[in-house]
């Protein structure tokens, strides 16, 4: 938009070979020189913090370095007692029970509202504004503000179940707990599929609607026949970056339930973290690299079927 | 076409959503203007005897120097990331270089890279730098997350720009450092403004990395020191909502404002969900 006013009158649209052709100013090996100027402090930055660590990381795994101490290759030992450990099992078991559950439900919970959210309205901005609300808080406020609506005394949800005359341990039984780390962590992280969705429902064409209406379709048939074929790239695109995000989120278990009880909730992020508490740096880098398999599969995933700018 | 919508679905669905949306909020506030004692003793879905006592015991016990803490660690890596997001983004996109492509997609990795891969290693380098429990320290790690984040978010922005005008400018002999400071930044204004909000709540709600390589109380943020607070042997509730909402207010107002930008921002795939 701003665009438009700044190229008036009857701007053109920039064409491929426009792109293509402009160069700002200075001679061809002067713009390579400030090019690669502009970008160094970012390269290295990237390299330092980000490329070497991951490599760091994976090295470290294969060591029984400690903090002050200088580690030496022990080859698989920390996975093999990674594997032994009795929180692996619960650790591998919530990648399903807990990152898979909430992501299926984000997806669920995300379609509904954005829906809801496409119909007429009014104030429809308003109402776009407040759906971000969960997703703008600082993630940990979040997660905070969940574990005292968990809470067995002070807890907002069992007031509600006491005027039936139930009680709930959200936090202390196994699947409870697993139950309630879920429910956070949708509430957390569901805004970004609903504004994802809204935003590939609005460049469906109308007039696909109008002639499916023409049809005699159902809104339902509609939905799955109109709607779901418009939207399905960016339901991959959402789909793998929260995946990522969720399957490395620490703060929403260490929060409500530090794991517990007995690891019931406990993911490859906080047992790495526990290891680090421990000065455990070879073991806690195992614990953290154990997920790195599913990280490049969804990578590669995004790279496949995310658009232009994944690739 | 809109008869063919019940507005009383819609209504309902609406209703549904703003109790699930806003409850959690609205509670938070409700105990934070709570009594310790009527938190535990009283327990109600609204405010009983309402008092700031909590916001004001927290202020009294250091909050404030935990908040800036957050406030110079939040600006300072804010403020780098955007620098060198600019930079390095209008340079991938509009200058000729070796490698850009790869550069391209070595940020895009970069952003996608989770921290948890990252910060046992970036312990021991903070460690050898003996810049450990510093606000240097934590500021430097930030930038693993802030500068691909920027860079990344205005890659998509600037290759969205039509480069006519910068074309022009040049033509008519403008230098590179007068077409980025009289026409990209300010054509670029929106982009620019949702990365640097983007990159400011992200260094200011982050706890993870701040637990780990922040361990004293003087140099703690304020998603560390509220931990504390829930973690603790006495779980006051009062005081870690009073602090909760301190730390939400000013990244809502940033969101409120920002709220068109960041919308399209969220649907281009920045940042966490």
């Amino acid at each position: 938009m701003t665009q438009q006013r700044l190229v008036e009158p009857s701007p053109p649209a920039p064409t491929p070979t426009a792109l293509k052709r402009f160069r700002p100013p200075h001679k061809p090996g002067s713009r390579a020189r400030v090019g690669v100027t502009f970008v160094s402090p970012v390269v290295l930055i990237l390299l330092v913090l980000v490329a070497f660590p991951t490599v760091a990381s994976l090295w470290y795994s294969f060591t029984n370095l400690t903090v002050g101490g200088t580690g030496s290759f022990i080859g698989f030992a920390n996975y093999v007692a990674l594997f032994k450990s009795p929180s692996f099992a619960n650790a591998a078991a919530n990648i399903v029970l807990i990152i898979a559950a909430s992501l299926a439900a984000k997806f669920v919970l995300g379609l509904a509202l954005a829906s809801l959210l496409n119909r007429p309205m009014r104030g429809r901005k308003l109402w776009r504004a407040l759906v971000i609300l969960p997703w703008a808080m600082p993630p940990f406020v979040a997660f905070m503000a969940w574990r005292l609506m968990l809470d067995g005394q002070a807890g907002a949800l069992n007031q509600v179940l006491g005027w039936f005359g139930i009680h709930a341990n959200f936090l202390a039984t196994p699947g409870m707990a697993r139950f309630s780390v879920v429910m956070a962590t949708v509430w957390a992280g569901f805004p970004f599929w609903v504004i994802g969705f809204l935003a590939a429902m609005q460049t469906i064409p109308k007039e696909l609607y109008e002639a499916a209406e023409m049809d005699g379709a159902t809104s339902w048939q509609r939905f799955i026949n109109v709607t779901m074929p418009g939207i399905r790239s960016t339901v991959s695109v959402v789909a793998v970056l929260s995946a990522i995000w969720t399957t490395n989120d620490f703060v929403n278990v260490w929060l409500l339930t530090q794991g517990g009880p007995s690891s019931a909730t406990m993911t490859f992020p906080v047992l790495s973290y526990l290891d680090l508490t421990n000065f455990q740096l070879g073991s806690a880098s195992a614990a953290a690299m154990i997920t790195l398999p599913l990280f490049v599969v969804l990578v590669l995933w995004l790279s496949r079927s995310g658009g232009e700018e994944y690739k | 076409m809109n008869r063919h919508y019940n507005p009383w679905v819609t209504r309902i669905g609406l209703l549904l959503m703003t109790i699930f949306v806003c409850f959690p909020v609205y509670f938070m506030v409700v105990v934070s203007l709570k009594t310790p004692l009527d938190i535990y003793r009283q327990p109600s879905l609204t405010p009983t005897n309402p008092t700031f006592q909590n916001y004001i015991q927290l202020f009294q016990q250091g909050f404030l120097h935990n908040m800036l803490n957050s406030v110079i660690v939040a600006t300072a890596t804010c403020v780098v990331s955007t620098i060198l997001g600019i930079l390095a983004a209008y340079a991938i996109v509009r200058l000729r270089f070796p490698g850009r492509n790869a550069l391209g997609k070595f940020v895009l990795m970069s952003y996608l890279t989770p921290l948890i891969l990252l910060f046992i290693p970036l312990s021991v380098i903070i460690q050898n730098l003996h810049l450990s429990d510093t606000l240097l320290g934590i500021s430097i790690i930030y930038l693993a997350f802030t500068v691909p984040l920027s860079t990344w978010f205005l890659l998509g922005f600037f290759r969205a720009m039509p480069p006519d005008l910068e074309e022009a400018a040049s033509l008519d002999g403008a230098s590179l450092p007068q077409i980025l400071r009289l026409i990209v930044i300010p054509m670029a204004a929106p982009g620019i403004a949702t990365s640097a909000i983007l990159a400011f709540t992200m260094s200011w709600s982050e706890l993870f990395l701040a637990l780990v390589f922040l361990t004293t109380p003087n140099s703690q943020t304020m998603p560390v020191a509220l931990q504390d607070i829930i973690l603790g042997d006495v779980q006051n509730y009062g005081l870690v909502m009073a602090g909760a909402v301190v730390a939400t207010i000013p990244i809502v107002v940033m969101y409120y404002f920002g709220q068109r930008w960041l919308v399209q921002g969220v649907a281009a795939g920045a940042t966490k969900g």
